[in-house]
């Protein structure tokens, strides 16, 4: 947080040195109908909400640093969630780049995410735990080219969960390690052939479900035709688990995402991957992970653009990688699906208004936990100042 | 296997530390002349896509949440490509948002009349960067996108109701509850410790 409050004091002072605009303001408020709040299966509690997220961007760009700083604070008030009817989030981005020389540049960011979601108490049973979170993640990144075509790129994260109450800390909290470095080599202007070499060190507070991996791997980066990009990377993450009694697990994983632009109106994304994967649902440690997603955004006109988003998530776990505990013990492998898809509509009015219509799904389905889905809709007025 | 990856990871850090060694270079004469991929890397910073992008992204990075956001050169991006003025101009012209007021979209020249009409004149790269803002609606796949790379996967667990770019997704995390952990596995029974056999005496 000191380094926030040095960018935060430095940059007017840094973007005064630049041209462009160093600050971009936005508000967005949302009216919203909400048909199950809790994500239940059986005795639905719907709710209207009044979302006010205003969002404060300061951009600086010099001849070579870039500094950018997002604060987005959000902030809902619930008609009927009792007995804690208001929710305030806090999202902080920070990317410092800076370039040493045209062959070396490093970068670093900070992701922040503080948010809110009280408990559910239904005729004194607890339904739901309080799950108010803190979730950071912070990269360091550094490029240098070896040679005019060759560069070598190391980087490092940290990622932290922390949940605040203790009974759910004792389960979910986290921390990630990770290491790597990719070896890149530049074939022609539209090909980049990397290879890539990763460590990862998971710890969980509770219960033992953490794992070391390694990961070997090659990916490709390929523009096919002016509108076509691609970029496909695949290899094997070999998993350690810390529980001796788990043993360790080699799988192959991948990630492939297409960016395509039909026409200057319709801009297209499509992705998918497989993985090892963080398991969502305790005690497992592992889940094997496939997931499909797409973003289509097309403008109707020069005022009207519709956005269209989606995601298919398969999720696999298996009893062999139940981690031994004293709350319950897992007899049976279990698998889940969630599916997400969103749709919005937004209509320019002039500069810097827009009116904007949405409608959001969630569903999800499986043997390890309650099904439920989800639907919003809301209409909201956003604004650029 | 930790201590695979302890050295593992000082290894790294050794490799960090090689470009500081070099740092003291002077800068290349050519500043003038630019790759598109060195502006792409650019122009995602002053866009403000930074934040929906990996850290030190990659060219094709950047080429796809440019893409996404309609935003080319005539005939793509092409990585040793030099960036020039007519390509520039068209960057500029799309980065506004203002693409629908150019009537001949095949002409370099177009492009460049329209940014004299609205007052927008640049002598070198840099000053058609420091004149560029960023998008007001941006598109991104920050909400969807799946990674299995460890220094880029993204987050499952995000606030409820963020707002995302393109359309609007909350993503799935749900906490399950201790109640419905052991409704849903087996509990484990809890075992009385097992009472020492009365002493007699002998």
């Amino acid at each position: 947080m000191g380094v926030t409050a040095a960018v935060f004091t430095a940059l007017p002072l840094l973007a005064a040195e630049g041209d462009g605009d160093w600050l971009t303001v936005r508000n967005r408020i949302r009216i919203e109908y909400d048909d199950n709040i809790y994500e239940t299966e059986r005795n639905k509690q719907d709710s209207v909400k009044f979302i006010e997220e205003l969002e404060l961007h300061l951009n600086a760009s010099l001849n070579q640093t870039y500094i950018s700083l997002r604060y987005r604070p959000s902030f809902i008030y619930w008609s009927d969630r009792n007995p804690d009817d208001t929710d305030l989030h806090h999202d902080l981005d920070l990317v410092l780049n800076h370039e040493f020389s045209p062959r070396a540049r490093i970068a670093l960011k900070n992701t922040l995410r503080l948010a809110e979601l009280p408990e559910l108490i239904d005729r004194g049973t607890t339904l739901r735990q309080n799950d108010d979170y803190l979730y950071n993640v912070s990269d360091a990144n550094l490029e240098y080219s070896l040679r005019p075509k060759t560069f070598l790129r190391v980087g490092g994260r940290y990622t932290l969960l922390e949940y605040d109450d203790a009974d759910v800390a004792a389960t979910e909290n986290y921390d990630i390690a990770a290491g790597g470095v990719t070896l890149g080599q530049k074939l022609s202007g539209d090909t980049i052939l990397n290879a890539d070499f990763r460590v990862e060190q998971t710890d969980y507070d509770g219960p033992d479900r953490g794992s070391d991996s390694l990961y070997y791997g090659l990916g490709l980066e390929q523009t096919l035709n002016p509108a076509f990009v691609a970029t496909i990377r695949a290899g094997i993450q070999d998993k350690e688990f810390n529980d001796s009694a788990l043993g360790s697990e080699d799988q192959p994983y991948f990630d492939l995402v297409l960016t395509y632009l039909p026409s200057p109106d319709t801009r297209i994304s499509l992705g998918t991957g497989y993985s090892m994967f963080e398991a969502d649902v305790f005690p497992f440690a592992s889940q094997d992970r496939l997931l499909f997603f797409g973003n289509i955004a097309h403008d109707l006109t020069a005022r009207v653009t519709l956005y269209l988003a989606g995601s298919y998530q398969m999720s696999d776990y298996s009893a062999d990688q139940a981690v031994e505990n004293d709350r319950v013990e897992v007899l049976s492998d279990g698998s889940e699906e969630a599916f997400q898809a969103s749709t919005r509509a937004s209509y320019q009015v002039n500069k810097s208004n827009w009116l904007e219509l949405s409608y959001q799904l969630i569903s999800l389905n499986g043997d390890l936990r309650e099904d439920f889905d989800r639907n919003r809709v809301s209409v909201g007025w956003r604004v650029e100042l | 296997m930790t201590a695979r990856i302890g050295s593992t990871l000082l290894l790294l850090l050794a490799l960090l530390a090689l470009p500081f060694a070099t740092t003291g270079v002077a800068q290349e004469d050519d500043e003038q002349l630019m790759t598109e991929s060195e502006l792409a890397l650019k122009l995602v910073q002053v866009l403000g896509l930074s934040p929906m992008l990996p850290v030190n992204p990659s060219p094709a990075e950047a080429y796809q949440i440019l893409l996404l956001n309609g935003v080319s050169p005539k005939d793509g991006w092409n990585s040793t490509n030099l960036v020039n003025f007519g390509n520039l101009a068209r960057i500029l012209v799309q980065s506004m948002g203002a693409e629908d007021d150019i009537e001949d979209t095949t002409s370099d020249k177009a492009y460049v009349d329209y940014l004299k009409s609205i007052g927008v004149e640049f002598g070198t790269i840099q000053d058609a960067i420091d004149q560029t803002s960023p998008i007001a609606q941006p598109l991104a796949n920050e909400a969807i996108k799946v990674s299995t790379d460890p220094l880029k996967k993204d987050a499952f667990i995000r606030p409820i109701d963020e707002q995302q770019s393109g359309a609007d997704l909350q993503v799935f995390r749900k906490v399950i509850p201790a109640v419905e952990i052991e409704q849903l596995f087996l509990a484990v029974p809890v075992v009385e410790p097992k009472r020492p056999d009365a002493l007699t005496p002998n």
